[in-house]
């Protein structure tokens, strides 16, 4: 934006001398080699601080990671009836334990109209999956 | 004679207050709970740790301390100890209201404790300790019982199957106890409430029927989901007749209730089955099946459960308890005469013995049952 009057150049450049001459009036103190060193410390000190992350960034990253979470159990979710009918074919895996699983009355029934070693199969694989410890919370060193 | 009397009645109350007193200060807990707890402090064991449990308990590969001691924990191990000789009522708080969708997580967890507290017994009789072997024996005798609490067919199998795996411990050490000590495992194992019997938890069953009926009031989108939720791909196959059958009947409010009465009429009629000798109850299941495949109650053909086998189930559990009990009466006095004196629960006819070349004695049923399977029970090792 153009500035409209037509002598603003002439004042300003006599406003800057004006000052460069009361500049020039006051004294400089002596080199203060203490004062110097304290204040390049200071300012070594705040490049080496984090910075202040802002807020949303924080909230983006939060939701962020619940997104994945959700994605995680929802794939989860629908990988467990694949499991379960694998179970059901008889094709046993070793990773069965890390399922989730559905311990109704029906899915039992169901075994166990196939036969006692069918449902016996199911509860023994499902008692690996059921409450699996994550950290001896309940440990009683006194027994 | 009246001072001893008098003696022997002011110990009882003496005894009895004591008792109460302790009641008091510490109310006997659901053993549910304790059970829970005891689960909660479970190592995760891997495939092949779980497999060595269920074999150390089973007497299929010999106990050994080290590795008995990895798979449970002091503390489920108290804990165990604790829910089974809980006097309380044993009460799982099962939903079921939900029916089919009804949760049962306590029976795996309770087959693994019950394995655990067999091992436990086996590292006793190891040790030469008897009587605490025999006392981890009736825990899992008492576990199998409050296994089988929540009349549900699950929860009977799941008792069957752990009473029989306390029966066959049993059976692999009593030839080495003397009288006395036979006697008194005899006598703590009548003294221990009943087994719940397949009637009971049966009539349990009828929490799926009343399910299904309360469906009837929901409408035809809900009932459709709540049936796919519940019982899985069942009917989710609408390509098939049976799909297409109950495609219709969904949204066919007066032949949803006759389907209804029919799966009551059914289930009263399998209840009363069950409380029948093997034999008859056998004739009349299978006439219940038939009724099922050639009717058009599709409900019923689609919900009903296999009733014979587990019918089958509860005498073999039956007889195996009949085989203990021989054993544990005559011990190593056992021979032909006295053992064709004990019958099986299916027919009644007379058990026999028979001696391996290795001298391993084993009590047998004489017919068949079930399906050409002959019921042994080894005795010793």
């Amino acid at each position: 934006m153009n500035n409209p009057d037509p002598n603003h150049h002439e004042s300003h450049a006599e406003m800057r001398e004006a000052l460069r001459h009361d500049a020039a009036r006051i004294e400089e103190p002596p080199f203060n080699a203490a004062l110097h060193y304290a204040t390049i410390r200071q300012i070594r000190a705040l490049s080496a601080t984090p910075r202040t992350r802002p807020v949303w960034k924080w909230a983006l990253s939060g939701v962020t990671a619940l997104a994945l979470i959700w994605g995680s159990v929802a794939v989860l979710s629908e990988s467990e009836p694949l499991m379960r009918q694998n179970h059901r074919d008889g094709n046993r895996t070793a990773g069965t334990a890390s399922r989730s699983p559905r311990a109704t009355s029906w899915t039992y029934r169901q075994a166990a109209n196939r036969s006692d070693e069918t449902l016996l199969t199911l509860l023994d694989e499902d008692a690996r999956a059921l409450l699996t410890p994550t950290a001896p919370a309940f440990s009683t060193p006194f027994l | 004679m009246r001072p001893r009397l008098l003696f022997a009645a002011l110990s009882t109350v003496l005894f009895l207050s004591g008792i109460r007193a302790a009641e008091k200060e510490y109310p006997p807990v659901n053993p549910a709970l304790l059970y829970w707890q005891a689960a909660a402090m479970l190592p995760t064991l891997t495939d092949e740790q779980a497999t060595e449990l269920r074999d150390m308990a089973a007497g299929k590969l010999p106990v050994d301390p080290a590795k008995a001691t990895v798979l449970g924990s002091d503390a489920s191990i108290h804990l165990i100890r604790k829910a089974a000789l809980s006097s309380a009522p044993c009460d799982w708080g099962l939903a079921r209201e939900d029916g089919p969708a009804m949760a049962l997580p306590h029976l795996s967890k309770m087959r693994q404790l019950t394995s655990l507290a067999l091992v436990e017994s086996e590292r006793q009789f190891l040790k030469g300790d008897s009587t605490s072997g025999i006392d981890w024996l009736l825990v899992a005798h008492r576990m199998a019982r409050h296994s089988g609490a929540g009349d549900t067919l699950i929860s009977f199998l799941v008792q069957e199957s752990g009473e029989e795996s306390a029966l066959r411990a049993a059976a692999r050490h009593c030839l080495g106890w003397d009288e006395n000590t036979r006697r008194q495992y005899a006598e703590k194992l009548n003294s221990l409430p009943l087994p719940h019997s397949l009637q009971d938890s049966y009539r349990g069953e009828k929490v799926f029927i009343d399910w299904l009926g309360n469906l009837s009031a929901r409408g035809d989108e809900t009932k459709r989901k709540l049936l796919t939720e519940s019982l899985g791909s069942v009917n989710n196959e609408k390509e098939s007749d049976q799909g297409k059958a109950l495609h219709n009947l969904i949204s066919d409010p007066e032949a949803w209730r006759k389907e209804m009465t029919a799966l009551y009429d059914f289930h009263s009629r399998t209840v009363a089955a069950f409380g029948k000798p093997w034999k008859e109850a056998s004739t009349e299941l299978e006439a219940i099946n038939a009724d099922i495949q050639s009717g058009d109650v599709i409900l019923a053909k689609l919900s009903f459960p296999t009733v014979t086998s587990i019918h089958d189930r509860a005498f073999v559990t039956a007889t195996l308890r009949t085989m203990l009990v021989a054993a544990l009466d005559h011990g190593t006095q056992l021979d032909d005469t006295i053992v064709a004196t004990y019958h099986d629960a299916f027919d009644d006819n007379p058990l026999r013995l028979l001696k391996a070349e290795d001298g391993t004695l084993s009590l047998c049923s004489a017919g068949p049952h079930p399906k050409d399977k002959v019921i042994q029970l080894s005795l010793g090792k």
